[in-house]
């Protein structure tokens, strides 16, 4: 019987949680013109000091932006498994800057242990995240970013979502060198759920006039109508990796029977590349970050993964 | 106050039979101490449920406050409208058909229990599978009116199911019609009150672009 009310309990609030996850963005979105004015100020003086060109002016500069996976708590906070694969990137792709400060799962880029309504719960579960990083409870952290993932592809929420996401990879951008106006070219890099919220963004990001790709690394990618802008997609994929793999049931408009989605429509036309990688895992082990567990031919599994996104990038170039 | 409870009680009771497609549902109505009224809660609380739904239009609108009240309220009186037209559509077919003469009272009390489904109409907030919950929502909501329409007018399921889709389709050619005008005359009033246009959709907010203008120009 108690077994029984627990279970009531837990469906109860996983339904709260999803009804409610939308409020967030739509909140921002009703109220960005009365907050706005404040930090407006902040970023014309940052964009003014960050916009001073470092390199001759009339170049178009490049950049990878990378997304974090459900897991990340804040821009800065991802689990630290992906620290030295991004460093990796960095190394390898000089011609690159390679920025990882947006925190996707925001459309403000306040992460979830900055000041907000749950924000000590947040911190809370942070904090037992870093004694120990397998703690059940930490996969709460997990579903929230999941539900904002599922904002951002629903049709309703998604363009005020992606239009959060996409102004605060604009500003970072801002941040790091590029002049608006100027026709940069921007590869996003989404991992796991960052892959869908860096294709939302696109549609926005390429109305900026920026040319963008999307390299998706599992990314669980939905049919969103960004794709009728995007460059190119790169879905990097392993193949014992079910979670992105179930992006293709999710996503309706994923289903070979619906011609005419924009996922269909961008693989008519050659604008997705999928990217078989071998036997990876989501996580736990062998997967896209692992340094430690070797292939066959010797290279780590995120070595491979850093050799494959740098020959993509270097061949395009 | 034990009549408040005793009236929600028979609410709740009139929404599991519902759920049960039980044909009797309208007889106990009529033999229920509140008769038309329980079946009035269940749209009620129906309706209520479908403006929180709903709710996601005015905020993107950035509606609030009483404005948000009254979006709501134009909303329900809508879908009142709607469910009345196909109460009168279902009556006159019945009594057409069944030869039988039943009140328009009784006719519109299973319209309005067919409703109990869109008690969890709050649903359709949920992240991307919300357009879906609508739909087998609106599906469900059908099946019922189909089963409450057969058992009032005691014909057979498929003369049933047949009067339900015409009046089904009453509803939809009315709203395909009528709503576009609507929303422009809403439109307008919410312009000239607020001194704003509305954006009606998320397609709009794509299309309006208010954001890059500003981060251009930034």
């Amino acid at each position: 019987m108690i077994i029984g009310d627990v279970l009531v309990l837990i469906l109860a609030l996983m339904v709260a949680a999803m009804v409610l996850a939308p409020l967030e963005s739509l909140h921002w979105w009703a109220t960005r013109e009365v907050e706005e004015p404040e930090t407006d100020r902040e970023l014309t003086a940052a964009i003014h000091t960050a916009a001073e060109p470092e390199v001759d002016d009339e170049q178009p500069r490049k950049f990878l932006v990378y997304l974090s996976g459900i897991g990340a708590i804040a821009a800065k906070d991802v689990p630290e498994e992906e620290v030295p694969f991004v460093e990796d990137l960095r190394n390898r792709l000089p011609g690159y800057t390679l920025i990882d400060d947006v925190f996707p799962y925001a459309v403000d880029n306040r992460g979830l242990t900055a000041e907000r309504l749950l924000g000590r719960l947040w911190r809370w579960l942070d904090q037992v995240r870093m004694k120990n990083p397998n703690a059940a409870l930490a996969v709460l952290i997990n579903i929230r970013n999941l539900l904002q993932l599922f904002v951002c592809a629903d049709r309703r929420y998604g363009p005020t979502y992606n239009m959060g996401t996409a102004g605060e990879i604009h500003r970072s951008l801002v941040r790091h060198g590029h002049r608006p106006g100027r026709a940069d070219e921007v590869v996003l890099l989404g991992w796991s759920g960052g892959g869908q919220i860096a294709l939302g963004a696109t549609w926005y990001l390429h109305a900026m006039g920026l040319r963008t790709s999307l390299l998706s690394l599992g990314g669980m990618l939905s049919d969103d109508i960004a794709l009728a802008r995007i460059e190119h997609v790169w879905h990097l994929y392993g193949t014992k990796d079910f979670l992105q793999a179930s992006g293709k049931l999710l996503f309706a408009g994923r289903w070979p029977i619906a011609k005419a989605s924009p996922w269909n429509e961008a693989l008519r036309d050659g604008k997705i590349t999928m990217i078989e990688l071998g036997p990876y895992n989501h996580n736990i082990k062998e997967h896209y970050f692992d340094y430690e567990s070797k292939l066959p031919d010797g290279r780590s599994y995120a070595g491979k993964v850093v050799d494959t996104m740098a020959d993509i990038l270097e061949r395009r170039d | 106050m034990d009549q408040f409870w005793r009236y929600l009680s028979g609410v709740f009771e009139l929404i599991g039979r519902a759920y049960r497609l039980d044909p009797a549902a309208l007889t106990w109505v009529k033999e229920s101490p509140f008769a038309i009224w329980v079946a009035v809660g269940v749209a009620l609380l129906a309706a209520l449920s479908v403006m929180i739904g709903h709710a996601v239009v005015l905020l993107v609108n950035r509606i609030s406050g009483w404005w948000f009240a009254a979006g709501l309220l134009l909303s329900a009186f809508w879908l009142v409208v709607l469910h009345a037209v196909e109460s009168v559509v279902l009556w006159a077919l019945g009594s057409l058909i069944s030869g039988q003469q039943i009140s328009y009272p009784v006719v519109l009390a299973g319209v309005l229990v067919a409703t109990a489904p869109q008690v969890w109409g709050f649903l359709v907030l949920i992240p991307y599978m919300g357009t879906a919950i609508n739909r087998l929502l609106s599906a469900w909501s059908a099946i019922v009116l189909w089963a409450v329409t057969a058992g009032t007018f005691g014909v057979g399921r498929w003369t049933a199911l047949a009067m339900v889709a015409a009046s089904w389709l009453v509803m939809q050619v009315l709203s395909t019609v009528c709503a576009p005008w609507i929303s422009r005359a809403l439109a307008l009033w919410f312009y000239r009150m607020t001194g704003r246009p509305i954006r009606v959709s998320g397609s709009d907010v794509l299309n309006g672009r208010p954001m890059i203008a500003s981060e251009v120009s930034a």
